[in-house]
């Protein structure tokens, strides 16, 4: 009897075991099959979220290409160095805010016409107070190497005529630092080391006076055409200032011959009436003291012409037209390096120049800047700008001055 | 214990003095360092001549030092022998437009001297100069009246340049006068030229050379005139070679500009020294006693129109045409005498109020100047006290030795100053103070020459009347000297005043944002070829200055005195 009742109880509890592993199965089944309709109904409303990303998706690597392409970025490397500069930038932005917050910069560029890009920069970076001291450049020379010598505060960048700080990166006062901005600018206007980028460009033309000659020289021999005799005025050239290391840089662009014709012609027939100024030269040709004007500024001659005077420029066909300008540099000894580095990036932006090229009159140094007075908006598109002073002019200017006294230039 | 005090109190004038000699020579010694140096003072270099010989060798060395003594010979002698003549009319006679005459040369100096010589290239340019445009128009001859420039061209405008100062430094001696010497030579028969001639300008030849000297170095140094007027006419002075080997190289050639510049220092120094011997048999010059009686006019009589005509002559060949041509300038966009009517603007005055930071510039300005008139009176009259009055030994060298800067032109100076107060570090480096140093250094030398002739008219009795009767140094000096010499010291005061406000050029290394000046505002301006801004500038200043004198003589502040006149 035992042994029946204890056959019996194994087989129960298997039936027993089916029947709930039937239920459970059931159940599960049950569970699963509502489970699986949840998921389709669900999937079924994602759906077209998924398909409209993947759209975007698709939009957005279309207008990346596209925007690269505008950008000129031609292959992803490049898009990964954007996007480091990217960072840098952030980092430098706040170093920048861990700095004084003070930029003293020097520079031999007029106030009133560097004020608009200083305040747009402040207005952007309102954390940096901008001390522009204007002087001119044999001054913002002494001023840095003296200060520097004393172990005096001096500034943290100057903004100066080539000549001057050309001096000043010989001597190893600057900071080497390319702007990512520095690549939209001719390899003339900057330092393969970034010491030094060229901001606003300072072009000598020729003038003459509207109301008294209707067509200007056009070659080099016209001009010195024994009728311009006592008409003439120039720079003074026997002083090695700007009329000296313009002349001299012509030597080489026209030829030693041919200069040496012309300069002998000048003195002979024309004998040009010399001014100590630069400046002065076009407004005496705009007041009809004299018909022609030799080595001026174009932004004066554009400026007198813009408040109606009757002056024009022109240039002989020989002639190109020379430019030196103004860099903007980093001196080393800076304790805001960070805060610097922004305002050269502001300054060589097309922002910044496009603001330097709407003051009237001055002319920004970036290719293609969209301004009123760029050299290409005032001179037309081919214009070919030639940089001056030549290494010779500016190392023999004192020698060239008194040669050019010899050959009789200055006395009447 | 007495005699200590007393010691010190003898001992004081001389420190005090010395004090300014050595701050005077500081500059000097950098500048002179600088020309032995191989590089600029302060940095690594060798002690060299090479400097010097570059000046001797220079070959146009010869004839510009001709060129500048002819200058600055003929310009100081135009102004001396001007302002003695409307000196005397002025303060001396009955004759019309005295007080015009005092007025408008105290104008024309508020002018920045360079702002002077550019108008009188818009009056006499030989085609566009208004005098010679009108001429060639009426009389339709090709060739102008007047062309300025040639060298008596330039040497007259730096003439009339410096007539205003000399005139303000031999006025004041015409009331220095004990009357009764003019008064017995007219009685006894003499005509007033005689008197004139053989009475009254000897007593006040002290001043008159004293002027002289002083616009004789002031013309040595000048730049802007030979360089505005000079350079168009061919003629080069010491100054334009100075001024291009400071701004037009770099790094500037401070060494050679230095060496140039001894040059004219040892030319002014000698020119200092002659002065000196001519004046230290100094009491024939003594023309007031303790007798003296109330100074009184001289009557012209039948030259009464001649003396205004003088004066008359005058206001029309200078003040006059200057102020109006400059009054016209200041509304045109830019010069052409062909646009005289169609290109009228207010664009200048406009620019120049709006100029960055012109309000600041204006308070410093102000400050500056005012500290400068404090201290240069101060140091100049101590100096000619002590020197003349109580004759302090030494005394003669310390006037020479503080005769220094003005013999070197502005830029040089500044120059000089600037190394002093950057290496020999007294804590004024870029503050207002340091252009009050330059200035003070730069107008000391002008208040000496000021008072050096008047302070030798007073005569010896006068001090030791005070003193006798107990009064000590300090005492005799306030209640008795600077009362008597009250009319010189005044003078120097205003000019060194109106001065200061406009000496462009002088400032820019020495001044930093916070502590800019209205010069350097108007220098930069001038520089940029703003200069009709400058113009502009200048005329703003002129009127106020013009409403500030009027209102001062309105409240009966004269700036001579002028004799009372007997009925």
């Amino acid at each position: 009897m035992s042994g029946s009742t204890a056959s019996r109880a194994p087989l129960l509890s298997a039936v027993a075991a089916i029947v709930v592993s039937i239920i459970a199965a059931g159940y599960a089944t049950m569970v699963v099959q509502s489970v699986q309709a949840d998921t389709m109904r669900v999937v079924g409303s994602v759906q077209p979220a998924i398909d409209d990303i993947k759209n975007r998706l698709n939009t957005l690597e279309k207008l990346v290409a596209l925007y690269a392409k505008a950008a000129g970025i031609g292959s992803p490397e490049e898009a990964e160095r954007m996007v480091k500069q990217r960072e840098e930038m952030q980092a430098r932005l706040e170093a920048a805010r861990k700095e004084s917050g003070k930029l003293v910069i020097y520079g031999s560029v007029d106030y009133t016409d560097i004020k608009s890009v200083l305040d747009a920069f402040q207005a952007k970076y309102p954390f940096i107070q901008i001390i522009y001291e204007h002087m001119r450049p044999p001054e913002v020379y002494t001023r840095i190497t003296s200060e520097l010598s004393a172990n005096k505060p001096t500034a943290d960048l100057v903004l100066v005529s080539h000549t001057t700080g050309i001096r000043l990166a010989q001597e190893k006062r600057y900071m080497g630092y390319v702007s990512p901005e520095a690549v939209s600018y001719p390899d003339i206007y900057k330092d393969r080391n970034g010491e030094w980028t060229a901001a606003v460009l300072l072009p000598i033309a020729f003038a003459y006076n509207t109301d008294k000659v209707k067509t200007p020289p056009e070659s080099l021999d016209q001009l010195t055409d024994p009728q311009w005799a006592g008409k003439t005025i120039m720079h003074d050239v026997t002083l090695g200032t700007t009329g000296t290391q313009y002349l001299v840089s012509l030597k080489d662009i026209i030829g030693e011959t041919k200069w040496n014709q012309f300069l002998e012609k000048l003195v002979r027939n024309v004998k040009p009436v010399l001014d100590i100024s630069v400046s002065t030269v076009a407004e005496k040709v705009a007041s009809g003291e004299y018909h022609v004007g030799l080595i001026t500024n174009l932004h004066d001659v554009i400026r007198l012409k813009m408040q109606g005077a009757p002056i024009d420029y022109f240039l002989p066909s020989e002639v190109p037209l020379l430019v030196t300008f103004s860099h903007i540099a980093i001196i080393n000894t800076t304790k805001n390096p960070n805060s610097a580095k922004l305002f050269v990036d502001f300054i060589l932006s097309q922002e910044g120049q496009t603001i330097i090229g709407n003051t009237p009159v001055r002319f920004p140094a970036r290719s293609n800047t969209p301004a009123r007075f760029a050299l290409e908006s005032v001179l037309g598109p081919n214009i070919k700008p030639v940089i001056y002073p030549s290494d010779e002019a500016v190392a023999k200017a004192r020698d060239w001055a008194n040669k050019f006294k010899e050959m009789g230039f200055g006395s009447r | 214990m007495l005699k200590t005090s007393s010691k010190v109190r003898r001992l004081l004038p001389y420190i005090l003095l010395l004090t300014a000699g050595f701050l005077t020579i500081q500059p000097a010694f950098f500048l002179l360092l600088g020309s032995i140096w191989s590089t600029m003072p302060g940095n690594p270099g060798e002690l060299t001549l090479s400097n010097y010989i570059e000046v001797l060798n220079d070959p146009f060395l010869g004839r510009v030092l001709l060129n500048t003594l002819v200058f600055a010979v003929g310009s100081s002698l135009i102004a001396t022998a001007l302002g003695t003549v409307l000196a005397f009319l002025v303060m001396k006679t009955d004759a019309r437009l005295r007080q015009a005459a005092i007025f408008l040369p105290i104008l024309t100096f508020a002018m920045p001297s360079s702002v002077e010589s550019m108008s009188w290239t818009f009056l006499l340019s030989p085609r566009t100069g208004l005098v010679n445009f009108a001429y060639t128009r009426l009389t339709g001859l090709e060739e102008p009246l007047i062309n300025v420039y040639t060298l008596p061209g330039m040497t007259l405008v730096m003439g009339l340049n410096l007539m205003p100062v000399a005139f303000m430094m031999i006025a004041p001696s015409f009331s220095l006068f004990d009357r009764s010497l003019e008064e017995m030579g007219l009685a006894s028969g003499a005509g007033i030229l005689y008197v004139f001639k053989r009475i009254t300008l000897p007593l006040v030849t002290p001043s008159i050379v004293s002027a002289f000297l002083y616009c004789f170095i002031v013309a040595l140094e000048a730049f802007d005139t030979p360089a505005i007027i000079g350079i168009p006419s061919g003629i080069y002075v010491l100054t334009s070679t100075i001024y291009t080997q400071m701004v037009s190289e770099v790094p500037p050639r401070y060494g050679t500009a230095t060496a140039y510049a001894t040059i004219l220092l040892a030319i002014s120094i000698a020119a200092i020294i002659a002065y000196n011997q001519s004046i230290s048999k100094a009491d024939r010059y003594v023309t007031l006693t303790g007798r003296t009686s109330t100074v009184n006019v001289v009557k012209l009589g039948k030259y009464r129109y001649l003396g205004t005509l003088v004066i008359l002559g005058y206001l029309l060949i200078h003040p006059i045409p200057l102020l109006t041509t400059l009054g016209i300038a200041s509304v045109h966009r830019f010069w052409n005498p062909d646009r005289l009517f169609t290109n009228i603007s207010l664009e200048n005055y406009e620019k120049f109020f709006n100029y960055p930071a012109a309000s600041m510039a204006v308070v410093n300005s102000i400050i500056v100047s005012i500290s400068s008139v404090i201290l240069t009176v101060a140091i100049g009259f101590l100096t000619t006290y002590f020197t003349i009055r109580r004759r302090m030994r030494g005394g003669y060298v310390l006037t020479a030795v503080l005769s220094i800067p003005l013999a070197l032109p502005p830029i040089v100076l500044a120059v000089g100053v600037f190394w002093s107060v950057l290496y020999m570090d007294i804590g004024i480096y870029g503050t207002v103070w340091a252009l009050v140093y330059a200035y003070t250094l730069r107008y000391t030398p002008l208040v000496i020459r000021f008072l050096l002739g008047p302070m030798l008219q007073l005569h010896k009795d006068i001090d030791e009347a005070a003193i006798l009767y107990g009064g000590g140094v300090v005492r005799t000096m306030t209640r008795i000297t600077l009362p008597l010499l009250w009319g010189p010291v005044s003078a120097a005061a205003l000019y060194v005043f109106i001065r200061t406000l406009t000496d462009l050029g002088i400032a820019v290394l020495l001044v930093t944002r916070e502590s800019t000046v209205l010069s350097t505002t108007l220098f930069a301006l001038w520089n940029t070829g703003e200069k009709l801004t400058v113009v502009a500038g200048g005329f703003v200043y002129v009127s106020f200055l013009l409403l500030l004198l009027l209102a001062a003589y309105r409240l009966g502040f004269k700036f001579f005195e002028q004799p009372t006149r007997f009925a």
